[in-house]
């Protein structure tokens, strides 16, 4: 088993201390997003969410059927970002230092050290994650949430900008183990691909025709942007109507007939940012309920214990009951 | 775990926990059914215990088993089913709290059964307990239901000593504690959301209340007797003055304090405080006080020409009568010599008091002779009848011989009589009367009859602040006109001569003419004038009634008229030339009248109770001393009089209305007010329903005015005015924001390509959920994107995009 890590790419990173406008920062995100609808066509809802996902600093799980796209997204919104990309292919047989890394005795030093493994990346992407053990998938629990491991009774922080984008397959379940609720937390959202419409998989089978030689494309911005761009989607406005608008919609969750889990107050806070970065994503500097609405399929999904085959109708039925303010 | 588990199973094996929660969580639900069922059977066994056999409660419990529990089960089986039910929780259980008050009425009505206000209560609680426990799946109502349970449980534990009772009440706690449990546990889950995401029944939760509340605040603005009607919903045996039957207690005291048998400590028409005596004024110098004096006549020589026989025998009768009886005359002084009592208070000045349904003519003395100028009253009866004693209700009734022709009269009912200050021994009770009763007087010597059918105490005079209960028959006139057969014009009883006798000296007394001084009414006869009166008309009481409505319609109620005192001839004076005057010449010529034609009649006075003086707030009617009132009896045959009422202004009691006869007068009375108030009907109606018709429009005009009076306010102000006048509109085409969209959603679904929607719904959020110093989007156009969206989406322009496109509805 290989783990490949990309070395950060150079960008010209913004000045220290200059102060960007609301506008700069959106002109950024904006050719972020052109980049990646380019990769992936017809898919502006999938990459909008994604987006969310990246600038509310919450981690990603595509769930969906092989070759959708997954893998050449998450590479995408890597080489987009331009930071470190890590690739982690998720088998039973993968052991919790495989992800955090182990301490080798060196003879020379006679001294241990520690080789970090491939959660010391900005992006990871850990393919197929439900194929790997409970205890290993429990090993990125303390990444995900703290951006920290621990190994060896030694703390080791990862980038500011660490974002996992984790897939699994809903479909071939032989020798998977199903993603526990504590993991399932820490994923912001889960996403689902889809197959692209007719006209869009004409032009992916035309483009791959004779393509042009690959070049590695620039980044848009470094991961210090992002950080920066991350900080600022911070503060975009939340008006207290809104937040108990929000509080409204997490009480249905834990009282509805077919849900047997609610939302935690974890989730709602990351529900909230997700409202925030879907806010900046619309040019506003505010969040509406309109922001909250278009974020809760994904977040809800991920976390709630739906004792129903038709979700979607769960969580629509949710947002339907309470009223906006 | 198997690796061939599908995801489905791996779910399940996952969730164990969670599963086995859930079907507690049904079991939760189904609980407060038991404990409702518990709590109804508990009740049951409390109040019918006594009544009712082990098996009658068994059955009545388990029809109210088998109805709540398929109902229940019913509703809860399907989602979709709970929510379109739900909306009719509220209206079924207030119906089931109200039905026992509601039926009670009727019960009482048709079967003479029925229950104190508490065990109306009670049953209304179980009603409305049972009700909740068919919505038990909703959580608030769930929650209700086990404390309407725990109450009903409670109160029939206190009610009832019985240990089938207790072992009920052992049962519902384990139970209620095993849901308790089951409740903190799922509360510990996160399952029990502090709020439902179930709408809220506003409609009802809200509306049925301030129906009640403006209904009850209007009531003061209609009057004060309006406001009496709020009184009373709590059923009394005293302290308010009122009696039920199916009240269990008195207020306070109740009956012992107010009936003065307990602890007196005031002085009033109590039943307790017969006999006591006090100084009072006569009865006759209340006829002086209304009537005026009576002019004695110094021409002897005008003096009725009586028979020797008749002269005798009216001696005879003034001898035999003088402590009880005495001539009226009709020809009184004017009352202006004589100062009217100050009035300053109607209880002060009442005479009697009466409960009871009014008007009443409450008779005191019989008058048979006429002699032109006075009556003379009737003998007493030679050979009285033996008065009866009964025993009804523990009460000793004194009974009087009934009139003979009972048909004429309606069924039995009862009055009350509080007698202040009447000078005189004989019961002022109406001609139907059958019997009275005085508290603990079980002795029929104390009663004796005086003249027919008038009773009279053996004593001096009828003692003050006496309470007397009387059972009287009110007549029904509707049976004398159908069938008249009672009435013959030759008359069967032989004292009846009498009076027809004196029709020829009234004849022969006809005034002779003194032109300059007095008018002159010329040689008149009664016989001719009552057959002019009822010409064509069938004889019998089709004729009584022709001779009564003309005298009530074509003459003048006057009491202060004067006859002047050198009349000779005031019945002809009164009919020919004044046509107007007090009530006794009203009932003097319809006497007179009426024996001409051959109808035996006679002469009453007393006392005629008014409606005019009821008291709502006492419900009693008091009679004043200007009451006193004078009115014929026509003889219907076989030894029965009936009233007759010639003076108009005067009524005759009828037969107590039936539901239709009352729903008949309230739709006439409201047919009369709306012809009468035509006008200001019509407008109102016309107003009504255009302004129902066209609320929505109406609605939306104003507050489009308003916007436009707004128009100059702040930004966010104004964008959010906008909004809402465009929902408005929406909402009048059938567009109506949906409760979970936001208006700027709603705006831009509306007409996506419109950017002056677009805009505004920019706008909307900016004003809506934009921090304070957070600056306009658009700061120029604002104001201008505003107006245009008004201007542009009216609601003709949004029913257009209706019709266009119907997937917007």
């Amino acid at each position: 088993m290989t783990v490949p890590i990309n070395e950060p790419q150079t960008v010209a990173a913004s000045t220290p201390g200059e102060a960007w406008s609301f506008e700069d920062h959106f002109g950024t995100v904006e050719a972020l997003r052109q980049r990646l609808n380019g990769v992936l066509k017809g898919k502006t809802d999938v990459i909008e969410h994604v987006l969310v996902c990246l600038l509310s600093r919450g981690h990603l799980l595509l769930e969906d059927r092989p070759g959708l796209g997954k893998t050449t997204l998450a590479k995408a919104l890597a080489e987009g970002i331009g930071g470190r990309f890590a690739r982690l292919q998720c088998t039973p047989d993968l052991l919790p230092s495989d992800i955090t890394g182990f301490s080798l005795f060196n003879q020379k030093t006679r001294e241990f050290e520690f080789r970090s493994g491939p959660v010391f990346s900005d992006i990871l992407l850990a393919d197929e994650i439900n194929r790997a053990t409970p205890r290993t998938q429990s090993a990125l629990l303390e990444a995900m949430a703290e951006r920290q491991v621990t190994v060896d009774a030694l703390r080791y922080p990862l980038s500011d900008e660490f974002f996992v984008i984790a897939t699994q397959n809903p479909h071939d379940q032989h020798g998977t183990y199903p993603l526990p609720e504590a993991q399932l937390d820490r994923f912001a959202m889960k996403l689902s691909v889809g197959y692209p419409g007719d006209n869009h998989e004409l032009a992916m089978l035309a483009e791959a025709i004779a393509p042009p030689p690959c070049e590695v494309p620039s980044p848009v911005f470094s991961p210090r942007q992002l950080r920066d761009l991350q900080q600022f989607v911070e503060g975009v406005a939340v008006k207290e109507t809104v937040q108990t608008y929000l509080i409204q919609l997490a009480k249905a969750t834990r009282s509805h007939a077919d849900i047997s889990l609610g939302i935690s107050p974890r989730g709602l806070l990351t529900w909230q940012r997700a409202a925030q970065a879907s806010a900046f994503l619309q040019r506003r500097s505010f969040v509406t309920p309109d922001d909250v609405q278009d974020v809760a399929e994904p977040v809800l999904l991920v976390r709630l214990a739906i004792e129903s085959d038709d979700a979607t109708r769960v969580v629509r039925s949710i947002m339907e009951s309470v009223p906006v303010p | 775990m198997t690796l061939q588990m599908t995801q489905r199973e791996r779910r399940r094996y996952r969730y164990r926990p969670k599963l086995s929660a859930a079907s507690d969580w049904r079991l939760s639900e189904r609980l407060p059914v038991v404990l409702a069922l518990l709590a109804v059977l508990a009740l049951l066994v409390a109040k019918r215990g006594a009544e009712w056999a082990r098996g009658e409660i068994a059955g009545a419990w388990l029809i109210e088993v088998v109805v709540v529990t398929l109902a229940h089960g019913w509703i809860s089986r399907e989602a979709q089913r709970r929510e379109r039910c739900l909306k009719l929780a509220f209206p079924l259980i207030a119906l089931g709290m109200l039905g026992p008050v509601l039926v009670d009425p009727l019960m009482r009505s048709a079967l003479g059964r029925g229950q104190t206000l508490d065990g109306l209560l009670l049953d209304g609680l179980g009603f409305a307990t049972m009700g909740l426990a068919v919505f038990a799946f909703h959580s608030a109502l769930r929650r209700l239901c086990c404390a309407g349970a725990l109450f009903l449980t409670v109160f029939s534990c206190c009610l009832s000593s019985d240990p089938f009772v207790l072992a009920i009440v052992v049962v519902f706690a384990v139970l209620g504690v095993w849901w308790l449990m089951g409740s903190y546990w799922e509360g510990l889950q996160g399952k029990l959301a502090a709020e439902s995401h179930e709408p809220l029944p506003r409609r009802w939760l809200f509306g049925l209340p301030a129906i009640v509340a403006a209904v009850v605040l209007l009531i003061p603005w209609n009057g004060r007797e309006s406001l009496l009607t709020l009184w009373g919903f709590l059923p009394s045996s005293g302290g308010t003055g009122d009696f039920d039957e199916f009240a269990r207690s008195g207020v306070n005291d109740g009956d012992l304090l107010v009936g003065a048998k307990d602890n007196a400590r005031s002085f009033g028409p109590v039943e307790s405080e017969i006999f006591m005596d006090s100084e009072q004024p006569s009865l006759y110098d209340v006829f002086n006080d209304t009537y005026g004096e009576p002019v004695r006549t110094k021409k002897q020589e005008r003096a009725v020409a009586l028979p020797a026989e008749l002269l005798r025998e009216a001696e005879q009768r003034m001898a035999e009568s003088r402590t009880v009886g005495r001539e009226f005359s009709t020809v009184r002084q004017p009352k202006a010599a004589k100062e009217k009592p100050v009035v300053t208070d109607i209880d002060g000045r009442a005479l009697l008091h009466i409960k009871g349904r009014v008007p009443l003519h409450l008779r005191l003395e019989l008058y048979d002779l006429f002699d032109g100028h006075e009556w003379l009253p009737m003998p007493d009866e030679k050979n009285p009848p033996l008065l009866s004693l009964r025993t009804i209700g523990e009460k000793p009734w004194i009974g009087f011989p009934q009139p003979t022709v009972m048909e004429v009269f309606a069924a039995e009912e009862s009055h009350a009589l509080k007698i202040h200050r009447i000078d005189t021994n004989r019961l002022p009770l109406p001609i139907g009367a059958s019997r009275v009763h005085i508290d603990r007087i079980d002795r029929p010597d104390f009663f004796a009859i005086t003249q027919p059918t008038i009773v009279r105490m053996t004593h001096e005079r009828l003692p003050p602040q006496l309470v007397l209960h009387f059972v009287s028959r009110a007549q029904d006139e509707s049976r004398l006109s159908n069938d008249f057969k009672y009435l013959s014009p030759s008359g069967d009883v032989r004292m009846l001569a009498v009076p027809v006798a004196r029709r020829a000296a009234a004849v022969v007394r006809t005034p002779t003419s003194e032109p300059s001084e007095r008018p002159d009414v010329g040689a008149w006869s009664t016989e001719s004038v009552a057959r002019e009166w009822t010409a064509g008309i069938a004889s019998g009481w089709p004729q009584v009634r022709a001779i009564v409505n003309r005298l009530r319609d074509d003459y003048v109620l006057d009491k202060d008229a004067v006859i002047p005192a050198d009349c000779d001839d005031p019945v002809g004076h009164f009919l020919f030339t004044a046509k107007r005057g007090p009530d006794f010449l009203f009932a003097t010529s319809a006497a007179l009248l009426l024996r001409s034609l051959g109808y035996p009649t006679r002469m009453v006075s007393g006392f005629y109770a008014n409606p005019e003086n009821y008291d709502a707030r006492r419900q009693h009617t008091a009679v004043l001393p200007e009451d006193v009132h004078f009115w014929p009896e026509v003889y219907v045959g076989a030894a029965t009089w009936v009233t007759i009422e010639p003076t108009p202004g005067f009524e005759v009691l009828g037969p107590p209305p039936t539901w239709w006869q009352i729903a008949w007068s309230a739709i006439v009375a409201s047919a009369v007010f709306v012809v009468r108030h035509a006008v200001a009907c019509s407008i109102f109606v016309i107003a009504a329903t255009l302004s129902l018709t066209f609320r929505r429009r109406i609605a939306e005009r104003v507050a489009s005015w308003a916007w436009w009076l707004g128009v100059r306010r702040e930004s966010r102000q104004l964008v959010l005015n906008t909004a809402r006048l465009l929902e408005r509109r929406g909402q009048l085409v059938g567009l109506a924001r949906p409760r979970h969209c936001t208006p700027a959603r709603w705006l831009r679904r509306l007409e996506p390509r419109s950017p002056d929607l677009v805009s505004l719904a920019q706008l909307v959020e900016w004003a809506e959920f934009a921090p304070t110093s957070s600056p306009l989007p658009i700061e120029p156009q604002s104001k201008e994107v505003c107006r245009r969206a008004i201007q542009r989406w009216t609601v003709q322009q949004l029913q257009q995009e209706v019709s266009r496109c119907p997937v917007h509805g």
